[in-house]
């Protein structure tokens, strides 16, 4: 198992290298002469050549890459055009909010639609009310859903702030006040998905003869369903939870500009807008190795839920 | 409970009109129409029958499962003589004492081996799950139980066998497991569903050989649901011949056999091939004409009509027969069973 793992995240290194590359040059295509891009159309030709030799955007773009990957290796990112900050300061700052973020959306997403789901009760009689939610959660856009919730618990009950985040620092009690809305606002699609794909694993799930049989051992309708049901029903849930979590690396960009949270996602748009280049790669990277090291977690999950399941 | 039918005699399950209806799409499916039976302590009864004739839906009203799968109606009296000495009836009790029954009272063993088994847990803690369900008990001391059913099944490396995943065994092992998971908590009637028709046949003698000796070591009686003939004979007492949810034929497994009453036991028991009766040549093996009725057109009169060589127009099919004594021990449900068995009958 170890040695599979660490297999695995050698395999890992060409697909975060090809990928860097692909978006360094993708990158540069389409931007175009960073210094004319910041410099704005009525730059000075000398002007544009002072900040090509100073950042070496003269430089063949191959020479470029492979001088952001040896200071990458380093831990340095470079710096950000627009704000001068470095950009691994820049970026360590924004992961912890968007990891907390997702790790808490969805944890509650994952364990609402699989509890709901397997409640016996719930399942005779809520099931038009669970479906109905969940048609919600991923249909109403994300936006909407954050602003009504402000709406709801801010402007009219007066019971949570409605300007985001407040970090740990502020005292835990504030921190996790100012989470819930986000929280809520983010979960409600993911509970949506990972509710329908575990309900068609469920019903399958039901009809195997080993429900019956633990039926005919004498056990009650919600230990069949808990204990014998739900990890054999589970396993399409925890691949979708990885491919989430993986792709939330990259911040909810919706969730984060709505209650104004300090996350990749935001970094990322507005890295995007200006033109900020080192800030777009390294976020790209952190993606791509968020999805890979989140598939990697997943595959791991499944052979601890299903014991038929080994690596090869 | 004065006019209880087991009172007083050696019944161990007693079934009084015992009916199946489920609501499906198509229309009520009358599954299981008005059967009786019982079951002594300590025998062997096979309930023969083809695909749909309502086999295993009876056998599952046993035990207050036939309407898990979807909504069902079940109407008529199971009579349960328990463990305690006390009786009951199956079909009234609320949902926390049927689970009493299951498991405890009446196991059941199912056709498929392979889907029998959680595939997440090990054959250990589905075994242990089974004896702390009914029992209390240390773990220890389940744990210790289980491994002896499995050392008692014929198991070769019982040890090995209990951190086994199901995945990890044969499908006789499986089978073997299963029978132990039943067996756990000494019930006194085991419900085996084809248990031996997914698996090899020396597997299946196997299997049949392992049921017959923990049937005389623990005096538990046996429901053996088949199609086939070959093995009930082989495995049980009475039999039980079942057609599109009626009962046509009931009685001593050698009666039955050597003078079967009701056409369609006839026909089931010419439709076998025989060792060391070899057939002329040219002579085919017989085969009843057309199909097992489908449970929402059944046959008016004698569901067996429309596949009858003695059906008569005007009787079977507008009547339906009730069952009658034809022998000491012996019930047929047929119509015309006097001219037939005096061979009047064309």
């Amino acid at each position: 198992m170890i040695t599979m793992i660490v297999r695995r995240l050698l395999t890992a290194l060409p697909t975060i290298a090809a990928s860097t590359a692909l978006l360094f040059f993708s990158v540069t295509v389409i931007l175009g002469s960073p210094a004319g891009m910041m410099l704005g159309q009525d730059a000075s030709p000398q002007a544009i050549a002072a900040l090509n030799e100073k950042y070496g955007f003269d430089r063949p773009a191959l020479v470029q890459y492979g001088a952001w990957v040896a200071n990458a290796f380093q831990g340095d990112l470079g710096r950000s055009f627009t704000t001068q900050q470095s950009v691994s300061r820049a970026i360590t700052d924004c992961i912890p909010v968007t990891i907390e973020l997702t790790l808490w959306s969805i944890l509650l997403a994952a364990s609402a639609a699989i509890v709901l789901n397997t409640i016996p009760v719930f399942k005779r009689t809520l099931t038009g009310a669970t479906t109905l939610a969940n048609l919600i959660g991923i249909t109403v856009p994300n936006f909407m859903l954050g602003i009504s919730l402000i709406f709801l618990f801010s402007v009219w009950l007066g019971w949570l702030p409605s300007n985001g985040w407040a970090p740990w620092s502020d005292g835990a009690g504030e921190h996790l006040r100012r989470m819930i809305m986000p929280v809520l606002t983010l979960s409600a699609y993911y509970f949506g998905a990972f509710s329908i794909v575990y309900r068609a694993e469920y019903r399958d799930v039901a009809q195997r003869m080993f429900i019956q049989v633990a039926l005919a051992k004498g056990l009650s309708e919600w230990k069949v369903a808990f204990k014998h049901a739900l990890p054999n029903a589970v396993l399409p849930v925890i691949t979708f939870v990885g491919i989430s979590m993986g792709q939330l690396t990259g911040g909810a960009v919706v969730t984060e500009t709505v209650f104004s949270m300090p996350g990749t996602g935001r970094l990322f748009v507005s890295a995007i807008s200006g033109h900020d280049f080192p800030v777009v790669l390294a976020v790209g990277m952190l993606v791509v190795t968020g999805v890979i090291v989140m598939n990697l977690l997943a595959d791991i999950a499944y052979t601890i839920a299903n014991p038929q399941i080994r690596f090869d | 409970m004065s006019s209880s039918p087991i009172a007083g005699n050696d019944s161990l399950v007693a079934v009084r009109d015992l009916a199946v209806r489920f609501a499906t799409p198509a229309g009520p499916v009358l599954a299981v129409d008005g059967v009786s039976f019982d079951i002594m302590r300590g025998e062997t009864l096979a309930l023969v029958g083809e695909s749909g004739s309502g086999k295993s839906t009876a056998a599952l009203a046993l035990m207050g499962m036939a309407g898990l799968s979807g909504k069902a109606a079940i109407e008529g009296r199971i009579a349960l003589r328990l463990k305690k000495g006390n009786e009951c009836d199956v079909n009234r009790l609320s949902a926390r004492d049927l689970r009493q029954v299951r498991g405890n009272e009446i196991a059941m063993i199912f056709q498929e081996p392979m889907s029998s088994l959680n595939p997440v847990y090990t054959v250990a803690s589905q075994i242990v799950e089974a004896i702390t369900e009914h029992t209390k008990t240390t773990s220890a001391a389940a744990h210790a139980r289980a491994l002896e059913l499995l050392h008692m099944m014929g198991i070769p490396n019982p040890a090995k066998c209990m951190i086994s995943y199901p995945h990890q065994l044969s499908g006789g092992m499986r089978q073997r497991v299963m029978i132990a998971v039943a067996l756990s908590c000494e019930p006194s009637l085991l419900v085996a569903d084809e248990p031996t028709t997914a698996l090899d046949v020396t597997i299946q003698a196997q299997i049949i050989a392992l049921l017959k000796r923990v049937q005389t070591r623990t005096g538990m009686a046996i429901l053996f649901i088949t199609h086939n003939l070959g093995l009930a004979a082989e495995i049980a007492d009475r039999a039980m011949v079942m057609y599109a949810g009626r009962m046509v034929e009931q009685g001593a497994v050698a009666e039955v056999f050597r003078n079967p009453r009701m056409p369609y036991t006839q026909v089931l028991l010419r439709s076998l091939p025989r060792l060391g009766r070899p057939r002329e040549p040219g002579q085919k093996l017989e085969a009843i004409p057309g199909n097992v009725p489908s449970a929402l057109k059944r046959p008016s009169g004698c569901a067996f009509h429309p596949r009858c060589t003695f059906m008569v127009q005007g009787q079977c099919d507008e009547h339906a027969p009730v069952i009658e004594s034809c022998g000491p021990g012996h019930a047929v449900a047929c119509l015309r069973w006097r001219e037939i068995a005096a061979g009047r009958a064309a």
